[in-house]
């Protein structure tokens, strides 16, 4: 997956050179894209859209890991964990849950993915621009864990879409490389 | 009680390790190359830098924290509870890591908070 990714990225990379060079003579792309704030980085297209790309596994493996952990522990149900008998049983169920597995597998992908996309993208901008996941997380939760979702908790989950939306027209990377 | 002191700890512990991980990604710097070999030589800088180990036991302690809840309570209610560290995560991002939050990103964080806010209101 990763090799793919890289392929796609370096593609396009080459892609966005060559239009650059086809227009250097005349005008030129505008490279540079802020919201009018001053001394925002500027930031070349595919640095967009590795953003995008990694954002977008964010919000698919991180709902999926959050369902799959919450279906594991439902089949544990609710254990104390005040004795350390008792923590020490919890942990053993946990550990021998295939679910459970599964969901911690998940949100690997979804951790790399973070890892990668902060090294070069604002934390104020990956955080907001990745919940949409939310939806995501409703959306899995009403269709696999068969959870009832109401009305107003979708509006909710819309509302929070367009706050992404607003985040995401934003410059992924307003401080300095540190390399 | 203890659920309530579980959210606070997947809040607080969770942006707080984030905001760690950031710090040391930012260290290591831009990833370019994609290819495994080199995406594991970026964990391995990436482990070599304190803030990181700051970052997964701060992540870890919300991880656990989450686990217990989850043991509770519906993930359709968990997972948005969580998002109230939209707010923490913007002001982390500002005072500690120097980002620049426009009035643009700040709108947008307000409604992913309000979007919250209403999630947890329509609890069925």
């Amino acid at each position: 997956m990763n090799h793919v990714l890289h392929m796609i990225i370096e593609k396009r990379d080459s892609r966005f050179v060559r239009s650059v060079n086809a227009h250097e003579s005349s005008k030129g792309p505008d490279l540079s894209q802020t919201d009018g704030s001053p001394g925002l980085m500027n930031f070349s297209p595919s640095l967009h859209f590795k953003t995008y790309l990694l954002i977008l596994l964010m919000v698919m493996f991180g709902p999926l890991g959050n369902v799959l952990l919450g279906k594991g522990m439902k089949r544990i149900g609710a254990v104390g964990v005040a004795t350390l008998p008792e923590a020490l049983n919890f942990l053993s169920r946990v550990l021998t849950s295939s679910t459970i597995w599964l969901g911690i597998g998940s949100l690997a992908i979804f951790f790399m993915a973070n890892m990668l996309v902060l090294s070069w993208a604002d934390y104020s901008y990956v955080q907001p621009a990745s919940s949409v996941a939310y939806g995501m997380s409703a959306l899995l939760a009403h269709f696999l864990l068969h959870e009832v979702i109401t009305p107003m908790r979708w509006m909710g989950v819309l509302l929070i879409c367009v706050g992404v939306l607003v985040v995401g027209h934003t410059p992924p990377r307003t401080t300095n490389p540190v390399r | 009680m203890i659920i309530f002191i579980f959210y606070l700890l997947i809040i607080g512990a969770g942006t707080g390790g984030e905001l760690c991980v950031s710090w040391a990604m930012k260290e290591v710097g831009e990833v370019k190359d994609f290819r495994p070999a080199a995406l594991v030589g970026v964990v391995i800088r990436a482990l070599r830098v304190p803030w990181m180990w700051a970052g997964l036991g701060l992540m870890a302690t919300a991880f656990f924290s989450l686990l217990a809840v989850l043991s509770r309570q519906n993930v359709s209610l968990v997972v948005p509870v969580t998002a109230l560290s939209y707010g923490a995560g913007a002001l982390g991002g500002k005072f500690l890591l120097g980002e620049q939050v426009t009035w643009r990103r700040w709108s947008g964080v307000l409604l992913v908070c309000v979007g919250v806010a209403v999630v947890l209101m329509g609890r069925g």
